[in-house]
Order: structure tokens, then C-alpha cells, then sequence
């Protein structure tokens, strides 16, 4: 399959943000669906749409920026499953040339196997060499979490968070349940909606 | 390598205690039924886990009674009626594993210990050979996994080569029966949890036999293990939220959540010399 810059295919600026990513998908979805062209072709644009969403959302949230990245080829590899070509590419770089996303992604690679070992020590590696790369603090620090026995505490937290979470939700939806009801039958419990 | 998959008994509930012991009895009756009384003996609770974690994955309905234990008939326990391919599984399972262990016990030790195991081989040899004609696909993973296993060790190689053989395993087994990326990745990391935490208690035994431990080369021995046992803890707990789990949810978080670490505290203790908190 031949690459293409996604951001082309959506037709905006490499600096958007994921809102506009978003919007700008939305909108280049509809209009082809809303187009005259054949089914085939539509499901065809439709796809390639969808890749470049993907590609784009998932440098963002899962493998940092798709632009600005030395190691761009091996973040979309990484990105399509390509866990062996993603490592050919990273062992090809000398020793000395190895930067904090380096070990970084050496780090995901190693975590895709579920060789957990080596991807801490290399999200080590990539935090103390740039600490104050949100990327590489977070993956390290997440599992680092778990090192420390983060997942009990994590699943108590998240429990009872999502517990408050919830019900505050479900209050606030009560309310308005009540006062719709309320309007159903003519009277009004909240006057302001 | 076995017992390291256990529930944590004071942060389980009543009910779901006695759900985990249900299982754990008829798949005791279980091995009875098809490998004979001696072979009662070798149930462990990983075989258990694994059973319950099959069920757990299936949302059928489970029809259950009580049933007198024949080792301690005053009590009662639940019993399984239905899930037979399960139990029948789990328990060819348990036989498979507990022959691997005693090749591997006969090639770690000398003297009386290995005539010992060596007597014990014909029995085994006749149970396996059963086990191998309704399932000879798990005997078929097992054995490769052994072989790998070899192969590693003897390469002195990384930590996460040396897991890789049993955590495969697992995962196999289980992708014998799921596609689910999940449940397989949950399998392999269970795998890896039980593999270190093996390693990890055989430490001192290893190093006085001058067998191979992959905590071998560490300097820091209590870190290092709960590095590796812990990630994958982790990563097992979080996992679970993406698994379709029908039943049994409590058990299988509480032998996730607390029953590895309160294990692993366990084994730290005797590294550490000394006593550490409860959880």
C-alpha cells in the first residue's frame, strides 16, 4: 500500500488538534456519503478516510506526535502492528545515535510482546534521559505504578470514584427526568429549563 | 511450579469463597473419576484457576448441588454437574503439567531424591498416556514449551527469553479454545507471573545447586523479582476490565489483586529475613 500524508487526505494543517482531526473526519465523511459517486468508490474514499483518522489519533494518544518524530516510519509501524519491522528499523540505528525515544520505543516494542522486563528498563532509560517528556514519564511511571502495587489501589480508587462519578451523573439526570415528567403533565419542577 | 495462583482469603467474600472451593472440588472429584484415587493428589490451584477462569468465560448457566468430599466426608461442598469438558480438561491439564514437573525434578536432583522421582515415572507414564489420548493437543504445547524452556536456560538469556516458553504456553492453551486478543495476552502474562514467581522462590535452592534462575546475575534480588511479577500484575488487573467475564468476577480479581502480592510478600519475607506488614 502506498503512504500518504494523512493530514492531506483530510485536507488540514499538520498543527491541528485532535478536535479538528475530528471535525474535519466528520465532515469529509459525510460528504462521501452524501456524494454521487458509486458504492465501491465511496466505501473505497471512506477507508482511506478512516486510516488517516486512525493514524493521525493514535500518533496523538498512543504514540506521541506523528510529525515532528525522528523515528516516524517506526511510530507507524508500531501504529499498524508491524511489531518486527518497527524493531529491524530500531536495531538498525548505531549505538551511539540512540536518543530517549529510542529506548522509548523499544520500550513499546518490547510491551507489545508482553515482555514487560525489558520495556521498563528501557521507559527508564527514556525518562531519566528527558524527564520532562510527558510521553516517556507516562509510560514509565504507569508501570511503575504497577511495581509498587498501583493496580490494588488503583482498583479500590477507581471503584469509588466511579461510584461518586456516577451518581452525581445519575442525580443530575433524575432532576431532569422529574422535570420533564413534571412539564409532561403541565406543571414545572425546575422553572430555569 | 505450582500453588502460586491463589485466592487471598481475608479480602474474599463468604459466598464467593465457597463458589472457588465448588470448583476446586469437582474438579477434584473430577480427577478422581478419570485418573484414579492416587491422582486426587496432585490437584493444584492453578488447575483450578483454570478451570474457573473457563467457566468464568462462558455465560452459561452452571447447575450446582451438594456433594459429600470423600477425604473429609462430614463436610459439604458445591459441586459442578455440568461444564464436564472443562473439568475433564483441567484435570488432563493437571496431569500433563505434574509429568513435565517430575521430568524436570528427576533432571535437577541426584542421589535417593531422583531414585524417588524415578519410581513415581510409571505411574505418571500411565496417566499421561490417557490424558494424551483425549487431549494430546495440550500434551503437544506442553511438550514444546518444555523443550523451549530447556533451550533458554541453557543460553543464560534474558529474563523475558527465559518466561517466554511458559507464557506461551499459556496463551496457547488458551487460544486453544478463545480469539480474543485479551484473554490470550491475560494468558501469557498469567504465564509469566507464575514463571518468576517460581524462579523467584526457588532462588536459594537454585543458587546452592548451581541450577538456572534467571534472577541469577541481579543485584537486587527482592526489586528486580517484584519488577518483573509486578508489571505484569499490572498489566493482568487491567486487562481484566477489557475480558467478558460472566462469573466469578470477584474471585478472579481478588487472585489477581491480592493473591499474587500477598504471594509474592510471602516469598520476599524469606529473601528479606524479615516481617513485613500484612496488606
Amino acid at each position: 500500500m502506498k503512504s500518504v500524508n494523512p493530514y492531506e487526505v483530510l485536507g488540514i494543517s499538520p498543527n491541528s488538534s485532535i478536535q479538528q482531526i475530528k471535525d474535519a473526519y466528520i465532515t469529509a465523511m459525510r460528504n462521501v456519503q452524501n456524494s454521487n459517486m458509486s458504492d465501491e468508490e465511496k466505501q473505497r474514499s471512506g477507508s482511506q478516510l478512516d486510516e488517516a483518522y486512525d493514524t493521525l489519533i493514535n500518533g496523538i494518544s498512543g504514540f506521541g506526535n506523528y510529525q515532528g518524530s525522528q523515528y516516524g516510519d517506526v511510530r507507524n509501524c508500531l501504529n499498524n502492528n508491524r511489531v518486527d519491522d518497527a524493531e529491524t528499523i530500531l536495531n538498525g540505528v548505531p549505538q551511539k545515535m540512540r536518543n530517549a525515544e529510542w529506548y522509548f520505543l523499544k520500550g513499546c516494542i518490547h510491551q507489545r510482546r508482553g515482555w514487560l522486563n525489558e520495556a521498563y528498563k528501557n521507559f527508564q532509560t527514556a525518562y531519566n534521559m528527558e524527564p520532562n517528556n510527558q510521553e516517556y514519564s507516562y509510560a514509565f511511571n504507569s508501570m511503575n505504578n504497577n511495581v509498587n502495587g498501583g493496580y490494588r489501589v488503583n482498583k479500590s480508587d477507581k471503584s469509588s470514584a466511579c461510584g461518586d462519578d456516577s451518581n452525581c451523573c445519575k442525580c443530575l439526570c433524575d432532576l431532569w427526568c422529574c422535570d420533564s415528567i413534571c412539564e409532561c403533565f403541565g406543571g414545572d419542577l425546575i422553572p430555569c429549563c | 511450579m505450582f500453588g502460586y495462583v491463589t485466592v487471598y482469603k481475608p479480602e474474599l467474600k463468604i459466598k464467593d469463597y465457597e463458589a472457588y472451593k465448588g470448583v476446586y472440588c469437582t474438579l477434584c472429584k473430577n480427577m478422581g473419576k478419570k485418573f484414579g484415587i492416587i491422582s486426587r493428589l496432585l490437584l493444584s490451584y492453578d488447575s483450578t484457576f483454570y478451570a474457573l477462569f473457563r467457566i468464568a468465560l462462558n455465560d452459561r448457566d452452571l447447575s450446582l448441588c451438594k456433594a459429600h468430599c470423600t477425604f473429609n466426608p462430614t463436610k459439604k461442598c458445591l459441586k459442578i454437574n455440568n461444564e464436564k469438558e472443562i473439568f475433564d480438561e483441567a484435570s488432563a491439564l493437571t496431569i500433563i503439567l505434574s509429568y513435565f514437573k517430575l521430568e524436570d525434578n528427576i533432571k535437577d536432583s541426584k542421589g535417593i531424591k531422583e531414585l524417588l522421582y524415578k519410581l513415581l515415572k510409571p505411574y505418571f507414564l500411565i496417566k499421561v498416556k490417557k490424558a494424551r489420548k483425549e487431549f494430546n493437543g495440550i500434551y503437544g504445547i506442553a511438550c514444546k514449551a518444555m523443550e523451549k524452556q530447556e533451550k533458554a536456560e541453557k543460553e543464560n538469556s534474558l529474563m523475558d527469553i527465559a518466561a517466554h516458553p511458559t507464557a506461551q504456553m499459556l496463551k496457547l492453551l488458551l487460544a486453544l479454545h478463545y480469539e480474543d486478543e485479551s484473554i490470550q495476552r491475560f494468558a501469557y502474562m498469567l504465564g509469566r507471573v507464575i514463571y518468576f514467581m517460581d524462579a523467584y522462590d526457588d532462588y536459594d535452592k537454585d543458587i546452592k545447586e548451581g541450577t538456572f534462575n534467571p534472577f541469577k546475575e541481579t543485584d537486587d534480588l527482592v526489586n528486580e523479582a517484584t519488577i518483573a511479577i509486578n508489571t505484569s500484575v499490572g498489566e493482568m488487573a487491567e486487562l481484566l476490565t477489557k475480558i467478558d467475564i460472566y462469573k466469578y468476577r470477584p474471585v478472579i480479581e481478588n487472585v489477581i489483586i491480592y493473591g499474587f502480592s500477598n504471594r509474592l510478600k510471602e516469598i520476599s519475607r524469606k529473601y528479606e529475613g524479615e516481617i513485613s506488614e500484612p496488606i
